[in-house]
């Protein structure tokens, strides 16, 4: 417990690390509690407050429809946050699988699944997103699963260059020679070893995941009206920019926020966990 | 070194015939298609679709029709859109100059920006100006670019701008190239530059940072310094050189981005490039389309990193083609 304490106060000790770690607390906060602390139902319609500025009851305004903005943001984070956390668990499982598979058993099998993987690769995230969205139907798990398949290459990746490492080192093979099963090698000497490379790449991948979440979306292939997303809503509020650019604006600004604040966590969990950084 | 190029010429061959089933399997694997989903306009008739499959060979066993494909692919010919009622090639020539264009400059402008922010906050890690650089980088990460183009475009419309989007004023379009149209295209072209260039620049930049650290803590730039090597040769001979070369060993992968980093900036700016092409294709099942457009973001790929490899090889004399 003393181990978490100080490492959260290493974090803290860096205004980065400080303003990442308050972002990602505000932000995950904020989607998990919006139905308790949201103001207003955010499909509520109110046709004689449309489009309003910030107000003393619209905080953050109103949209086309009269909706609170304040409430479908804190929704639409929730939205967000749903999809991207998913399609990095996705990922990190799949990816995280058969990159120390790949790297325990090696051979033919390691050849397999990592040209696979490269051949995943080749395609542009978002290229790729777009496909298999195209193939499945636009809604929130296909999104997920779409986000969650293009980033489980990189997690195999990232995970089978360390993977390779230890498996060639001496605890690991003593825990073979003393007979420990396959299982159990992987679960107790490699995984440990490979929690803080995964910690930083899941933080870094919620960052970007919240963007591609965030294009689909604007693009009309994530989350569908009227469920609030602040993708659509940042698309929907861009019809009325010149007059009321308050939907768009704050909308963008939560998506803003919520990747900086996962960057930044991410960035100084890296430069905490990596010794070889330590006191630069 | 034309051993070598060769050499990953053959190598690259079984990788892209791998890429062109896996690209023909996932599209046949798409429920329904352009085809079926004429079906739902009272206008046309089965018949009609019927001889449409019968003419490109789709009521052919799957393997017949891929060898087509793949046959008419090796010849330049890419098939037949849909969608358009025109030859894929002929839609895709029309829109790669603008889209290589813009994507050329941007590339350009990326590193000429990146590359010196970096080693300048690399180099002033604690001054106020490299502070502010670093955070204006983490900005430039987590904005999606639609929300710039959207802050753009409010902004260019507060001050009073009335031609935002697209490349030219409404008045040059069809307008034969002229000096007044070039400038208008200059007028129009820094928003799209922003809007694609502002998360490249921010990542490079972050990048060339840290190389940049790496390389200053090394034992050479120690000795370099204390053998009493002017600071300006130290930095640019020693230093610059070596934390360079990892950029350039990745910006091969940044080819395939020409196709697919325009296609949300193209639609929110209106922009004559690929990107757009490709999401109605990608939408509307226009399979010949959609097939073409994957394969060569797959060859781009394949060529983007033997060039990096080629540069890297130049960049770098410890580095020889093995």
């Amino acid at each position: 417990m003393s181990g978490t304490w100080s490492f959260t106060r290493g974090l803290l000790r860096n205004p980065l690390g400080a303003l990442g770690l308050g972002l990602t607390l505000l932000i995950v906060l904020g989607g998990l509690l919006a139905p308790l602390i949201a103001p207003y139902d955010p499909l509520r319609q109110d046709i004689l407050a449309r489009l309003a500025g910030p107000s003393a009851q619209h905080w953050l305004g109103t949209d086309q429809f009269g909706r609170d903005v304040l409430s479908r943001i804190l929704h639409g984070i929730r939205a967000s946050l749903f999809v991207a956390g998913l399609s990095v668990i996705l990922a990190l499982l799949v990816g995280g699988f058969l990159g120390v598979s790949a790297a325990y058993y090696g051979g033919l099998y390691d050849r397999l699944v990592m040209r696979v993987m490269d051949v995943f690769l080749a395609f542009p995230i978002i290229l790729l997103a777009i496909g298999i969205i195209a193939m499945l139907g636009p809604n929130q798990a296909n999104t997920a699963l779409a986000i969650g398949i293009v980033y489980t290459p990189i997690f195999a990746r990232l995970v089978r260059g360390p993977a390779l490492v230890l498996r060639e080192s001496e605890y690991v093979q003593a825990a073979q020679a003393l007979g420990a099963s396959t299982a159990r090698v992987i679960a107790r000497h490699l995984l440990p070893n490979l929690a803080s490379v995964i910690l930083v790449q899941s933080t870094l991948s919620l960052s970007t995941a919240i963007l591609v979440e965030a294009s689909l979306s604007f693009l009309g292939l994530g989350t569908q009206p009227p469920t609030p997303s602040l993708g659509l809503m940042l698309s929907e509020g861009r019809a009325y920019l010149t007059i009321s650019p308050w939907t768009s604006v704050f909308s963008g600004l939560a998506i803003l926020l919520a990747s900086l604040g996962f960057n930044l966590l991410g960035d100084v969990l890296r430069d905490t966990l990596d010794p070889r950084l330590k006191g630069r | 070194m034309w051993i070598f190029v060769f050499r990953r010429f053959l190598v690259a061959v079984p990788t892209l015939l791998l890429i062109s089933v896996l690209v023909f399997a996932v599209i046949q694997l798409q429920p329904g298609g352009f085809l079926e989903n004429m079906l739902e306009d009272p206008r046309v008739s089965r018949e009609t679709v019927e001889r449409i499959r019968r003419q490109y060979l789709l009521d052919q066993p799957v393997w017949v029709q891929y060898l087509n494909w793949l046959s008419g692919v090796v010849r330049g010919d890419f098939g037949y859109s849909f969608l358009n009622n025109r030859p894929v090639s002929e839609l895709i020539w029309e829109r790669l100059g603008w889209t290589v264009f813009l994507a050329v400059l941007t590339i350009f402008a990326t590193w000429v920006i990146a590359i010196p922010l970096g080693i300048y906050t690399a180099l002033r890690r604690h001054g106020l100006g490299a502070t502010l650089a670093n955070f204006i980088g983490y900005f430039g990460l987590a904005t999606p670019d639609f929300l710039v183009a959207l802050l753009l475009i409010f902004a260019v419309l507060s001050a009073g701008g009335t031609s935002v989007g697209g490349l030219f004023s409404p008045q040059y379009i069809d307008a034969p190239w002229s000096w007044a149209k070039f400038v208008d295209m200059l007028g129009h072209l820094w928003i799209p530059l922003i809007v694609i260039g502002l998360d490249g620049t921010a990542s490079i930049m972050r990048q060339m940072r840290a190389n940049m650290l790496d390389v200053l803590s090394q034992d050479y730039v120690r000795t370099a310094r204390s053998k009493g090597l002017a600071e300006r040769v130290v930095l640019w001979k020693h230093a610059v050189r070596n934390a360079i070369n990892p950029l350039i060993s990745i910006a091969g992968l940044s080819l395939p981005n020409l196709i697919s980093s325009t296609i949300i900036a193209s639609i929110v700016l209106n922009l004559p490039t690929i990107g757009p092409f490709l999401y109605d294709s990608l939408l509307n099942k226009d399979q010949y389309v959609v097939m073409a457009l994957l394969m060569m973001s797959a060859v781009l790929l394949m060529v983007g990193n033997l060039l990096a490899d080629v540069a890297l090889a130049w960049a770098d004399p410890r580095i020889r083609y093995e």
